[in-house]
Formats: structure tokens, C-alpha cells, sequence
């Protein structure tokens, strides 16, 4: 089995028993705390359903930014109206444009203290645990809450060797002529109908950049929570990782339960400068009321290494290819793609991989499990471009139905447009096996725990890259999903 | 009296076939019997059917188990009364180190809120690695996966001692162990005998038997105990194999079955 | 641009709706055959050409071909060149022959007549037995693609064969089809119906006996239905002058434990687009589909193989194996499809592709779509290169730089290869491969 590169972590260090003992001391968290919502009245602002030209004027406007910024967004809005709805992936047709809040502010400041946040959001995060992460194990954080940033910090030791993690809005503000240089740049509007909509009304995000040779050992992390309803939530990520850096950025999304649709529609660029080590991890935890269509794509330049780690376990429709360009001799992606679709969801979730430079080498492994009715689709698009000699890619799709009325598709598109190139795809759908199941029951351990076990097992690839603290919370929502799975 | 293992008159049916046909035993605590038979006696039916597989189906008789008939019982319940079946073939799950899935595996035997202290189940498993001569780093693999066939018999023992079951059933713990390992596997048996403790052993072989020394053996054949008896039955069917004993009880058996397959020899010496 | 004496004016009317209303009524054709033809004309008319963003059609206008005549034109071979052995003396059952489309002759063994066989041209067959063919025809997918279409509307020939509840024939069916004329559009539709209990082999050849100076096309399809508990092989082996496009559809349904083998070797042709789909459809059916292809110079070759499980218990197994050299591209799209409820499903799908030198192009697209859980369904794809190394250690043993190359091919081959299940079609492949491996050895030297 493949090493997964730790960044900072020393948990493989000693043996799975000290393993063990860490996760006993992990904090218990009540779970059944994400569906909470809270009043929106005190928002400062809230925006009418529909979206304009005014209201793209508006939300600049709000925002004080620049001209070229108004200008870009505007741009975006004609390209978005312009582009058709995607044809293939997931069915899209109860998203309704015109229903849809595209801006609500809920403060008007970005704190750079919890005691600065306004208490009803601050009491959201307690909730979600995400100041206390901060103080144990984290390098840095930002929480956004509907369409703006609320909190903003990172360790000043970091900031005194100059890394920048501020929200996209401050970033902007503080560092326009870098934000201009890049943004943009690695998806431009035209990509796809969603990117350009994501340009028009984005907000919030994180901007994030690593200077020359700085490694940021423990992880930074951004936490994202719609909470008005019809919200729609456009944040927009930029992180240059530059030369000979390394860094870590988590991200993690929750949402109330609506019975109205919401939009997350995000985009997020990655550069990772030679030699530069970047990576992205998303645990996504939705409501199942959200459309969670997001383009994520990243350049990789010489010898750089860009890892997509990638988990969707929420939503009702996730669309998300998590891409990797790989543009310098000897870059390196690797790409792990994890998705639960339970009852009424599908996770069309996916990866590409364009080798368009000599001796890049590409990994994606995904895995998937399907359960009441759940469809997990695989989409990948493996390409190996002119040039591009001595490739080297692998693809690797495992899936998992866990009952008859499930589905899982892959649909693995490979290019090659280079010799000596080197290109392996392997997939398989099964089920769990009863004697699996059978053999752990024999040990004293539950039917619906045992499969359980069985599924965290197969996604253990995943997990296993995680900080302790999310593996043991990305192990509690699996569990939480597998409830109730054994009649 | 309530601390036993008894079987009464059992019928076990694998896809339409009945294999075992009105088995009677009884496994005291403290007591350690050895089955032996030739090939498709039935005896791993008879374990799998204990702990309660899926596939066996009981069609006829009772499995008492501290005066609970256990045929009621889910496998995951039998376990937690006490019961252990060391698999002959055990199934690998990916992605489940060997540690977490102990930890979870004793967590769910004291599901009445009783805490190991994390600190107990340490010592114990480092205690228990190092009887089956086995390293630290072993706990940290995932269970059975791409385990050779010996890690694997040591890893269902490992199991055994951490879970501390009342009545243990080994399968063929033994085929596919070289002469050391199998050694290993028998004292580590042994270190659990005592009042305390029960065994079944099914066994092909006479080996195990010298080191497990068993207070009873049965022969099984066409799924019934044929003949039961002391230690000195094993060594008899050794001296002379299956045949006088059948021939004395006037069994026919089909061609080839007296005598371990070539696969099984094979395993057998490996 | 005048092509074979005709004008592209003339051509356009033997694509015209008068020219297919002409051909169904000289034949004598039933209403509904005629409707048949005029719906996928008119099909025709608002599909486009086949291919994907892997495969486009090149270098073939449909406007500068002529449609097979209803025999053979004058001045042409007036029939397929006859075998000097006899079906019997060859060891087959019976043999079906087409040259360019046109001019069909069977021959049958003596053996074949008591046992009921059917085995007709389409055409004789629309006259004594429409209501099979009727069935026939409406079993086909509609199609998805303007040459397709233009297929079913134009389509002369074709054999139809019956084979009769239980019946087994020992001897194979053979079908030869030649393509030796340049500008000319050549279709065959086949059928092959193994009714319950029955087993049959069928062998068909896609051959010339000369090169093609111009483009040309062929398209054939076939259908099969293997009743329940039948027993179907199907080996082909396409090795077509090289400015011939070739467009196959193969598609069968498998009833309840029936068995069905397809083996197809491909080799020759300018661009192939081949189709082959199975239809699971009832428990125990099973499918192995064996592929194998070699391409050179600019050869295109588009492969797809489909597994349709729509029913419990089914299994499917498909190997695709192929070699490439010169600027050539290969593309397989390969589909397994689990429909729900068909529980204890097993399906496999593997392709390899292997890159003999700089040039070649290989592409994969093997798609799973599952839809009940019981099921074990694996696929793979992988292009590799011929491994320096193994050339190297070869050459030390003082084999030549082709000898080591074509024994590392052939070691490449030889497990797909040992999956043929007949064993005169398993040779007849290796020397084809052995002879490609030549043709194309030599033409690098010359």
C-alpha cells in the first residue's frame, strides 16, 4: 500500500495501540447538533432571491472593491447566463436561480478574536467545536457563516514568517496586486455554468499564501456553515503554496436542515510553485438539501506535489471532479476521493489528471459506498497531453453497495497523446461480504456495527491522512450514517 | 451444570445437504476435547454451526450454553456469552487495524458500561503478542490482510487471549503451522486452561494434540461422534488411521476420504 | 469529383427515400418491411455519423458511394469466388458468401437438411418466413447513428439461420464476406436464432482478394438469440484491405443458461468501429466475449463491448487484448451494466493495450453502472509499452532485436489467445497476428 506523505503528523510514529489511546482521549461530540439554526434577523444584511446585474452591483458595492473586480464579476454574469446547464452527472432540475439568496451578511466585521464574533454565530462554532480545535491543533482558522467571513486568525508565528491567511474579501484588500496576478486565473469563468456564477456573486473564502521554503506543519482550517435558508453560498479559495513550501488546508461544511433547496457553489485554486507541497482536504457534511456543485482545480509546477483528499458524505447532489494540472517536469498529484450517498442522495464526485508535462506521475483512488437507495457515480478524465512523456498514472475506483436498491456508476475517461506513457484503471463493485460480516460478529461485535467496521475499513485509505481529531469525527458521522442500516 | 457446552442431537443443513446428523457432546469448563475425523466428517460444520453462521442450517436438536439454548442467538450474542471460534480460513477486512478492531471487539463484550482502562488493554495485548512471539507492529496491520497462513492461525489465538472466552472452538488451528508454530498456539491454549476455561479442538492431525493434551477425544464421522475416549484414542488413530476403527464399527466411507487430501498433506508438513 | 464512372448527381439518388421504396419493391417486399426501411431512412436523415471525441469518421463521403446492387454489376466478379473444397470437404456445415454486399451463395452440407436447420438468405427468408424475420428485426436497438440507419434501410443480404430446439451441430456455420471494390457501400444484415437447447458455432471472415484502391465501406450486423439453455459461439476474423471503413454491430440476447461466446480478432481495415452488446436475460446466462486487435500504419480501431446484465445469476467476461504500431489508434469503450434486482451478478471487463513504438495511440473508457448489490463486477484497463528490460534480456539470450519484440507480443497474446474456445479459430489467429507482425516487420525494413 502506497505511503500517504504526513504533513507534521507523527501519529503512524508508534504502534496502533498509542493510536488507540489517542482516539479515546478525543472529545465526544453530539453529533445531532448540526441541525440547529439560528434567526436571521440579525443579520445585517440579507439579500432578496434572484439574482441581477443590481444584485451583483450590490454585493461590490457592500464590499467596496475595486473596479476590475465589478468588472470581472459582471463579465462572469454574462457567461453564466450564457452557459447551458450540464447535460450529463447528477439530475439539476429543481434548482431554481430565482429562489435562491446569493448574499446575506450576518456581521460586519471579520473578527480576528472569538470574543469579537457576535454571540448567537459565536455559540454556532462552539457547537462545532471549532474554537477548541483551534486551541489544540490547528495553525490557523477562519469560519464562514452564510456569505461572509466571521472569524479570521492564524498563529503569529506563522504570520510573523509571512504566511497570509486572511478571507478572500480581506485578501483582496490587503494584497490586491497578488489577488489580481492570480485570481481567476486557474479556472476562468468560462470553465463551467457554475464556475462563472461563482465569479459573479462570489464571497467569503480563503486566501492563503506560503512563502518561499515555509512549511506549515500542522494544519489550517477554514469552516463553512450556511445557516439562513435558500441560502446560496459562493466562497472562493485561492492558495499559492510558493517555491519549496508545504502546507495543509482543511476545510469543513455544514448546513441546518431546510426543506427548501440551497446552493453551494464554490471555487477554489490551488498553486503550487516548484518544489511546493499543497494539500487540500474537504469534509463535507451538507444537509441533504444542498446542491454542492464546486470547481476545484490546481496547477502543479516542477517537481511540486498537490494532493486532493476529498470527502462527501452530505448533501442531496454533489458535483466535483478535483483536478490537478500538472504543468512542471516531475509534478505530482495524488488524488483520494471519498463519497457516502445514503437515502435520496447522489455523489457524482470524481478527479482528472492532466499530465502536461514529462515524468508527472498521477494517482486517484476513489471509494464508494451506496446505501437506501443512494447512487455514487464516479467521473474521471485521465489525460496525458503532447509532450508529456514518461506519465505515469493510476486509477483505482472501489465501490461498495450496501443494499439492492443502490447504484454505483464509473465512468473513467483516459486520453493519451504522448509515448512512454504509463496508464493503469481498475474498478470493482461489490458488496460486503456476510462472511466478513459473520466473522466479526463471532468476536462479540454487532451485526450493524460490524458493517460498519467493514465500510470505516474500506475507507481507511481516506482516513488515514487525516489529523487524528477529523478521523475521529469523519469515523462518527460514518457510523452515524450506518445507523439504522440493519433491519 | 450451567457452565457447559452440550449439544444435543444436532441436525445441520449446508445448501439442501445435511452434513451433521444427531451430534451429542458435552464441553464441560476445565474439560479440553479434541474432535478428529476424516475429511467431510462435518467438523467444521459443527463450528461454524456453534457460532452460528448463516449459511448452517439447524434442522433438528439443541446447543445449551450456560443453560441458554444459543441456536436463538445472533453469532454476535453467542460470542458475548463466552463463546469463541478460532476459524480455520479467517476473512481479511481491509482498512481495520488488528488493534482498533480488538478494542472495539472487548468494548462490545462489556456493553453494560464497564470500562477496560486503556492503559489494562496495553499491557495485555503487548503481553499477549509477545506469547505468540509475535511483533509490537503486528497489532498495527489490518486484519489478516495479505497475513501469511501462520500470522493468520497466531492472530485468531491472539484473539482468543484478549477476548478471554469461557469455551474456545478451534478449527484446524493447527493445518498449515510448522512444527514451532504450532507449539506456540498450543501453549498459549494451555495458558488459559484452568476451571475457568473450556476447548474444543478439531484436528486433523495427532501433532497438536501432544502439546494440547486433551482430557477427551471423539471421533467424528458422517456427522456423529462415533467413539469417544481418553488421549490414547488419538495416538491409536495415528498408529493406524481411520480404517480399523470404521471397519470395527462397520462404517463404509467413499474412496479417498479416510486419508487427509494431498492439499491438506500438503499443509499438513508445510 | 467523379468517382467509377458515376456522378456524385446520380449517387444522391441512390441514397434517396425513391431508391429504398424501389429496392423493397423489385424484392417484392411486405408493406411493413418497406415501412421498416422508410423509418430508418428517414432515421438516417437526422442522425449524425458515429464517433465520439475519440474517434471521428475521415476520408469517407457517403455522397461518393454506390449502395450494393442487387447483383453483382457487370464486368464484376458475378459471385463470390467459389472455395475449391466443398463445405463438406471443409469440414463446415454450411457456407454463406457475399462479395461486396451482393450476389449471396450457400452451400449446404448433406448432413444439415434432416435436422431442420434453417439457412437462408435475409431475402429468401422475408418471402418464406416474414414473421421470423419480422421478429427479427424489431428485436434490433433502434440506431443511434446515421451509417447504421442507412444500413437497415439499404440492407440486402445477410444469412438468417434457425437452428432448431435441441439440435446441436457439430460442424460450424461459415460466413465469408469479401469487399473488393473501391466507392462501393456494401451492407449485410445477419440473424441467428439457436432456439432453446440447441448449439451452434458460427465462423465468419471479412476478407479480400485484392487490395482496395479507394475508400470503401462495409457495414454488417448481426443479431443472435440464445435460447434457454442453448449453446452460441461466434468467431470472426476481420482482416479487410486497408482503405476500408468497417462498421459492426453484434447483439445478443442470452435467455435463461444459455451460453454465448463471441471471439473476434481484428486486423485490417482504415477505420473500425465495431459494436458488440449482450443482453443477459435470463438467470444463468453467460457471455465471454474474447477480443483481440492489431493495428498498424493509420489504422483506427473503436472497440465497444457492453454487458447487459438484466437479470440474477448472469456472467460475463470480456478480454480485450491488442497490439499497436505505426501512428494507429485503438479506443475501447467498454459498459457493465447491473440492472436492479439482477443479484449475483458476476462481470469481469479487462483491456490491455500494448504500444509496440513511438506513434501508436490507445485510449479506454470502461464504464460500470450498478444497480443491485450482490453482485462482483471488476473491470481494467492499462496501455503499457513493450519493456526495454525484457527486450534486453532477450537479446542477451542472442535472440534479434524483432525476434525478442515479437516473442514479448506474442507472450502478451497468448493468455487472451488461449481463451478462444475453438481451436481452428485460435490458430487461424496466430498466424494472422504472426503474418501483421511480418507485413509491418517488413515494411519497416523496405
Amino acid at each position: 500500500m502506497a505511503e500517504v506523505t504526513h504533513l507534521g503528523e507523527k501519529r503512524y510514529k508508534g504502534a496502533a495501540v498509542v493510536e488507540e489511546a489517542k482516539e479515546q482521549a478525543v472529545f465526544e461530540r453530539d453529533y445531532s447538533k448540526y441541525d440547529f439554526k439560528d434567526p436571521t434577523d440579525r443579520y445585517e444584511y440579507i439579500g432578496k432571491p434572484g439574482l441581477s446585474r443590481e444584485v451583483i452591483e450590490e454585493i461590490a458595492h457592500i464590499k467596496g472593491e475595486p473596479k476590475w473586480m465589478l468588472e470581472f464579476r459582471l463579465r462572469a454574469y454574462e457567461i453564466f447566463l450564457k452557459k447551458p446547464m450540464p447535460t450529463w452527472g447528477a439530475d439539476l432540475s429543481a434548482i431554481n436561480f430565482d429562489e435562491i439568496i446569493y448574499y446575506a451578511r450576518p456581521t460586519d466585521r471579520e473578527a480576528r478574536s472569538w470574543d469579537d464574533v457576535p454571540d448567537y454565530i459565536k455559540r454556532t462554532f462552539e457547537k462545532l467545536g471549532i474554537p477548541e480545535a483551534e486551541r489544540k491543533f490547528l495553525a490557523g482558522v477562519g469560519a464562514q457563516y452564510d456569505s461572509e467571513v466571521v472569524y479570521h486568525n492564524v498563529r503569529k508565528d506563522l504570520e510573523k514568517k509571512g504566511v497570509v491567511f486572511l478571507s478572500m474579501d480581506e485578501g483582496l484588500k490587503e494584497f490586491p496586486d497578488l489577488v489580481k496576478e492570480y485570481f481567476g486565473t486557474v479556472i476562468p469563468p468560462e470553465d463551467n455554468k457554475f464556475a462563472a456564477l461563482n465569479s459573479a456573486v462570489w464571497s467569503g473564502g480563503s486566501f492563503v499564501y506560503v512563502p518561499k521554503g515555509v512549511h506549515v506543519e500542522i494544519p489550517l482550517q477554514a469552516y463553512f456553515r450556511i445557516n439562513a435558508a435558500s441560502m446560496g453560498q459562493f466562497e472562493r479559495t485561492l492558495i499559492i503554496a510558493d517555491e519549496g513550501s508545504k502546507v495543509h488546508y482543511i476545510e469543513g461544511c455544514t448546513a441546518p436542515v431546510y426543506s427548501r433547496e440551497s446552493l453551494h457553489s464554490a471555487v477554489v485554486e490551488l498553486i503550487a510553485k516548484p518544489g511546493a507541497h499543497l494539500r487540500y482536504t474537504t469534509l463535507q457534511n451538507w444537509s441533504n438539501d444542498v446542491y454542492n456543485l464546486v470547481t476545484k482545480r490546481a496547477v502543479a509546477y516542477e517537481e511540486a506535489t498537490v494532493e486532493w483528499v476529498d470527502a462527501n458524505i452530505g448533501s442531496r447532489v454533489t458535483m466535483k471532479y478535483p483536478s490537478v494540472y500538472m504543468i512542471g517536469r516531475g509534478a505530482k498529484a495524488d488524488i483520494l476521493s471519498v463519497a457516502f450517498a445514503g437515502k435520496g442522495q447522489h455523489q457524482d464526485t470524481g478527479a482528472k489528471l492532466i499530465h502536461a508535462a514529462p515524468y508527472t506521475t498521477g494517482t486517484v483512488t476513489s471509494k464508494s459506498v451506496s446505501k437506501d437507495g443512494g447512487r455514487t457515480s464516479y467521473r474521471g478524465w485521465l489525460k496525458v497531453a503532447q509532450g508529456a512523456h514518461h506519465a505515469k498514472a493510476t486509477v483505482l475506483c472501489d465501490a461498495l453497495l450496501l443494499d439492492e436498491h443502490s447504484r454505483s456508476d464509473t465512468y473513467p475517461y483516459v486520453e493519451i497523446d504522448e509515448d512512454h506513457v504509463t496508464v493503469g484503471h481498475e474498478a470493482t463493485v461489490g458488496k460486503v461480504g456476510e462472511d466478513q460480516i459473520f466473522y466479526l460478529q463471532s468476536r462479540g461485535i454487532p451485526e450493524a456495527e460490524a458493517l460498519a467496521m467493514i465500510v470505516l475499513g474500506f475507507m481507511e485509505p481516506f482516513t488515514k491522512t487525516l489529523p487524528m481529531e477529523y478521523a475521529v469525527e469523519f469515523n462518527r458521522l460514518i457510523q452515524l450514517e450506518m445507523e439504522g442500516s440493519v433491519g | 451444570m450451567t457452565d457447559r457446552l452440550e449439544i444435543r442431537n444436532l441436525h445441520v443443513r449446508v445448501e439442501e445437504k445435511e452434513i451433521l446428523k444427531g451430534l451429542d457432546l458435552i464441553v464441560q469448563k476445565g474439560e479440553i476435547h479434541a474432535i478428529m475425523g476424516p475429511n467431510g466428517s462435518g467438523k467444521s460444520t459443527l463450528a461454524f454451526a456453534l457460532m452460528g453462521h448463516p449459511k448452517y442450517e439447524v434442522t433438528e436438536g439443541e446447543v445449551l450454553f450456560k443453560g441458554e439454548n444459543i441456536l436463538e442467538l445472533e453469532p454476535d450474542e453467542r460470542a458475548r456469552l463466552g463463546l469463541f471460534l478460532a476459524f480455520q480460513y479467517p476473512y481479511e477486512i481491509d482498512g481495520v487495524p488488528l488493534s482498533r478492531f480488538l478494542l472495539q471487539a472487548i468494548k462490545a463484550r462489556r456493553a453494560n458500561g464497564e470500562k477496560l482502562p486503556f492503559g489494562e488493554f496495553r499491557k495485555r495485548l503487548l503481553e499477549n503478542l509477545k506469547k505468540l512471539r509475535l511483533d509490537e507492529s503486528f497489532a498495527t496491520r489490518y486484519l489478516n490482510e495479505g497475513f501469511s497462513g501462520g500470522e493468520k492461525k497466531r492472530a485468531e489465538i491472539l484473539q482468543m487471549l484478549m477476548l478471554r472466552p469461557e469455551i474456545a472452538i478451534l478449527d484446524e488451528t493447527d493445518s498449515g503451522l510448522d512444527i514451532d508454530s504450532v507449539k506456540i498456539v498450543a501453549e498459549a491454549v494451555n495458558a488459559l486452561r484452568g476451571p475457568d476455561f473450556g476447548c474444543l479442538a478439531i484436528t486433523h492431525y495427532q501433532r497438536i494434540l501432544n502439546f494440547l493434551k486433551p482430557d477427551y477425544v471423539h471421533v467424528m464421522v458422517d456427522g456423529r461422534i462415533v467413539k469417544s475416549g481418553g488421549p490414547e484414542l488419538a495416538h491409536e488413530l495415528e498408529a493406524q488411521g481411520y480404517e480399523p476403527l470404521l471397519r470395527e464399527l462397520g462404517i463404509e466411507l467413499e474412496e479417498g476420504a479416510q486419508r487427509p487430501s494431498k492439499e491438506e498433506e500438503k499443509e499438513g508438513v508445510a | 469529383m467523379t468517382t467509377n464512372g458515376t456522378s456524385a448527381q446520380t449517387n444522391v439518388e441512390l441514397w434517396s427515400r425513391q431508391a429504398v421504396e424501389t429496392l423493397s419493391r423489385e424484392r417484392g417486399e411486405p408493406d411493413w418491411l418497406l415501412a421498416w426501411r422508410l423509418e430508418h431512412w428517414e432515421a438516417a436523415q437526422r442522425l449524425s455519423m458515429p464517433g465520439s471525441r475519440y474517434t471521428q469518421v475521415r476520408g469517407l463521403s457517403l455522397e461518393e458511394l454506390t449502395p450494393a446492387p442487387a447483383a453483382a454489376i457487370p464486368g464484376e466478379a458475378a459471385s463470390p469466388p467459389r472455395p475449391e473444397a466443398t463445405a463438406e470437404e471443409e469440414g463446415v456445415a454450411a457456407r454463406y458468401a457475399l462479395l461486396d454486399g451482393a450476389a449471396p451463395r450457400i452451400e449446404r452440407s448433406s448432413g444439415l437438411q434432416p435436422k431442420g436447420v434453417l439457412l437462408l438468405d435475409v431475402e429468401e427468408a422475408v418471402r418464406e418466413h416474414p414473421e421470423l424475420v419480422r421478429e427479427a428485426l424489431a428485436a434490433l436497438p433502434a440506431p443511434s447513428d446515421r451509417i447504421t440507419a442507412l444500413q437497415q434501410a439499404f440492407f440486402r443480404h445477410g444469412l438468417f439461420a434457425v437452428i432448431p430446439r435441441d439440435v446441436s451441430l457439430e460442424e460450424p456455420l461459415k460466413v465469408v464476406q469479401e469487399v473488393t471494390q473501391a466507392d462501393r457501400a456494401a451492407f449485410s444484415l445477419g440473424v441467428l436464432i439457436a432456439e432453446p437447447g440447441s448449439s451452434v458455432t458460427l465462423l465468419e471472415e471479412l476478407v479480400s482478394s485484392r487490395e482496395v484502391e479507394r475508400a470503401a465501406l462495409h457495414v454488417g450486423s448481426l443479431y443472435v438469440r440464445v435460447g434457454r439453455g442453448a449453446e452460441v459461439r461466434v468467431a470472426s476474423v476481420e482482416n479487410l484491405p486497408t482503405r476500408v471503413f468497417h462498421f459492426a454491430r453484434r447483439r445478443a440476447v442470452v435467455e435463461a443458461d444459455g451460453r454465448l461466446s463471441w471471439t473476434l480478432g481484428w486486423l485490417g481495415g482504415r477505420l473500425v468501429m465495431s459494436h458488440v452488446e449482450t443482453v443477459l436475460d435470463g438467470p444463468g446466462a453467460e457471455v465471454e466475449d474474447v477480443q483481440v486487435f492489431f493495428t498498424d500504419g493509420r489504422q483506427h480501431f473503436d472497440l465497444t463491448s457492453n454487458l447487459l446484465h438484466e437479470k440474477p445469476h448472469t456472467r460475463g467476461e470480456v478480454n480485450v487484448k491488442g497490439a499497436l504500431k505505426g501512428k494507429s489508434k485503438s479506443v475501447f469503450w467498454g459498459l457493465i451494466r447491473i440492472a436492479p434486482g439482477a443479484q449475483g451478478a458476476n462481470a469481469f471487463q479487462a483491456e490491455r493495450s500494448l504500444i509496440l513504438e513511438d506513434g501508436p495511440r490507445s485510449n479506454a473508457i470502461p464504464s460500470l453502472e450498478i444497480e443491485a448489490n450482490d453482485v462482483r463486477c471488476t473491470h481494467a484497463a492499462a496501455t503499457s509499452q513493450l519493456d526495454e528490460e525484457q527486450i534486453f534480456y532477450l537479446r542477451s539470450r542472442g535472440l534479434s532485436e524483432d525476434e525478442a519484440q515479437r516473442t514479448i507480443v506474442e507472450g502478451f497474446f497468448e493468455p487472451t489467445l488461449e481463451k478462444i474456445p475453438l481451436e481452428s479459430v485460435r490458430e487461424r489467429m496466430r498466424e494472422l497476428l504472426h503474418r501483421k507482425w511480418q507485413g509491418t516487420a517488413g515494411a519497416k525494413a523496405a
